[in-house]
């Protein structure tokens, strides 16, 4: 399995840190590399081995901010700023640069009650000062700054003992390191593009409290004055957040489809309408069977997937027959499902735009398509029908962060599955000869927003073809054909007749290798490259 | 007294091991050796390794001592050499402060 590099850079001794994170308790696996502590800015302003792997910066506010806490807050912030240039310098040389946010825990309760007056207090300043540093790396999109404070309170009383600070300069005890090392682990996951996309939700004792078949909608446990009703209720409250930031839902549940779906329209307690799941497969076959079915449908992957569901056997039947599929334990206390559910690090995104808003609608517009499909004799008829057009745009600062979030997240139709950060994207974009278009795609039943790219590289009198990718939403539309086209009539716009793509195999994008091969390009097979001679 | 102290000492040996690399772990036993040379902990280590078993002893036992000081952390006369010396200094430790 692959290891991702990370190294460290810090201000107290962070070898136990390492150490967490290289354990092999939780995927991905990390190779850990720590920069000498006490050397922040050396380290930050000198090269290093591992450039293009992750960096984790983290610090106390004593060490990077002299004049901390006495100083004027206009002196600090100049501190803060100097700082910040620093690491968005270094943000351009690396995968992504990850910063605890500071705290203090040197300072215990500061000035006691005054500690949160503004400009007084040790804990108001150690705010601004953060919001400060927030603020300052927003402008690189590929660092992020991470709440230490609440790995501080995880681990309650003993998150700083003194004494391994004096004998080890060691700023925090091992649970503060290990709820680190979880966002961390999930932080590097998401990066790289394998953060969970849908979650499939079973219905009774799940999303409501009772068995629908047996004691009717009417007699559910959702919302009102009880206290289990008003948990379900806070745990639909929350997956309804969920689909609000893009993360899909849906339903597999042993029950009469009717019975059940006539419980979600009718109950005037549901938080969740039926249009916010993406699909139901509401019947009393096998659920393994059914998600694979309904994931098939959605055309994403099984690792894709998180499966919650209050029934043990269910949950282990699943976990056996579909590992790729994430099955969380799940409590027993319907309490402490929504708690349970907030837990998860599998959902984190890079970013969330406009297309990860209106990601449930743009699925339930394909269904409405695919639907439609069925009514015509033929697919180039259903395609005509539906008045498709596809925009090709170059870079820009309004696409841009989309384009970052497809190359992050898109598996299965893509060439080269190349993770790339914003920063580092520009840098490949600055090289003379190199060029890339956004596709967006718009048809009678809505827009679908930006869902493809392709980025090309003019080299020896050819054209290679270096990313193909499309989401998985728009495939199977012919996008990809016209995708193609496009690149083609660019190679002949340039007088290049050879137009060549390597396809680079992962497990999840064979769809890619199959369209190429189906394509008019010869493949050579034992290079993988895919190639067109442009008829002159 | 003892036996529970030396039950504490091996809860302390666990939470240090996820700390440790692989090859480097103490052996959950009674008989483990403990701080080097003989002992695979090294001064980090022992640091965490402390650190871990005072706040065990409070949590479990409550009793609060002081582990690390100028005797116990100088080279030669250290009681953290093994389970077994540790855990008669720490009853020692207890008996003193009653």
């Amino acid at each position: 399995m692959r290891k991702i590099k990370c190294s460290l850079i810090s201000d107290f001794n962070i070898e136990n840190l390492a150490s967490l994170l290289i354990a092999r308790v939780r995927h991905p696996q990390i190779e850990v590399d720590v920069s000498p502590y006490g050397q922040v800015v050396q380290a930050l302003m000198t090269g290093h081995p591992d450039e293009a792997g992750f960096l984790v910066v983290w610090t106390r506010p004593q060490s990077v901010i002299a004049s901390y806490p006495h100083g004027s807050l206009d002196e600090m912030f100049k501190e803060v700023d100097a700082y910040s240039d620093l690491l968005i310098e270094k943000s351009r040389k690396v995968k992504a640069i990850l910063v605890p946010a500071w705290t203090d825990l040197f300072s215990g309760r500061g000035l006691g009650l005054l500690d949160l007056k503004h400009g007084v207090g040790t804990g108001n300043i150690l705010m601004a000062l953060n919001l400060r540093l927030a603020r300052n790396l927003d402008a690189a999109g590929n660092i992020f700054l991470m709440d230490a404070g609440r790995w501080v309170i995880s681990a309650g009383k003993n998150a700083f003992n003194p004494k391994l600070w004096y004998m080890a300069k060691i700023a925090f005890n091992i649970d503060v390191f290990k709820e680190a090392v979880k966002d961390i682990k999930a932080a590097v996951n998401a990066i790289l593009g394998e953060s969970k996309k849908l979650i499939v939700l079973d219905l009774d004792d799940t999303l409501w409290g009772g068995i629908v078949g047996d004691v009717g909608w009417e007699n559910l446990k959702l919302g009102g004055h009880d206290f289990q009703g008003e948990a379900f209720a806070d745990f639909q409250r929350a997956l309804k957040s969920f689909k609000d930031r893009g993360i899909l839902l849906a339903i597999v549940s042993k029950n009469e489809e009717s019975v059940a779906l006539d419980a979600i329209e009718k109950h005037p307690e549901m938080i969740l309408k039926k249009d916010d799941f993406v699909g139901w497969r509401i019947n009393w076959g096998d659920k393994a069977q059914n998600i694979v079915e309904l994931v098939g449908e959605l055309n994403l992957g099984l690792q894709s997937v998180v499966f919650i569901d209050d029934n043990p056997a269910e949950r282990a039947r699943v976990a056996e027959a579909l590992p790729e599929v994430l099955v969380p334990d799940w409590p027993e206390d319907k309490m402490l499902y929504k708690k349970a559910l907030l837990d998860l690090r599998c959902f984190d995104a890079v970013t969330i735009d406009q297309d990860d808003l209106q990601r449930t609608k743009s699925y339930l517009d394909n269904q409405k398509r695919e639907a439609e499909k069925k009514s015509f004799p033929t697919i180039d008829e259903w395609l005509k029908s539906l008045n498709m057009r596809i925009v090709f745009e170059d870079l820009n600062n309004a696409n841009l962060q989309r384009i970052v979030q497809l190359f992050n997240k898109t598996n299965q139709m893509n060439l080269a599955t190349r993770r790339l950060t914003e920063s580092e994207l520009l840098q490949w974009l600055a090289v003379p000869n190199r060029k890339l278009w956004s596709v967006s795609i718009s048809d009678r039943f809505g827009h679908m927003g930006l869902t493809g790219i392709i980025s090309i590289e003019l080299s020896d009198g050819k054209v290679f073809i270096v990313d193909f990718i499309l989401s998985c939403r728009a495939m199977g539309r012919r996008v990809e054909n016209v995708m193609v086209e496009k690149v083609i009539e660019y190679a002949k716009q340039a007088g290049v007749r050879h137009v060549l793509a390597k396809f680079k195999e992962t497990e999840k994008n064979k769809p890619c290798l199959d369209f190429w091969k189906s394509s008019d390009f010869q493949h050579c097979v034992e290079e993988n490259i895919f190639s067109l001679e442009i008829a002159g | 007294m003892r036996d529970k102290v030396k039950e504490v000492i091996l809860e302390a040996i666990v939470e240090t091991n996820q700390l440790m690399p692989e090859g480097k772990k103490i052996e959950r036993s009674l008989e483990a050796k403990l701080s080097a040379p003989e002992g695979k902990l090294d001064s980090l280590s022992l640091v965490n390794f402390i650190v871990c078993l005072e706040e065990k002893l409070e949590k479990k036992l409550n009793i609060t001592l002081a582990l690390a000081n100028g005797d116990t952390m100088t080279a030669g006369k250290t009681p953290f050499s093994d389970v077994d010396n540790l855990s008669q200094y720490i009853c020692e430790l207890i008996n003193k402060s009653k």
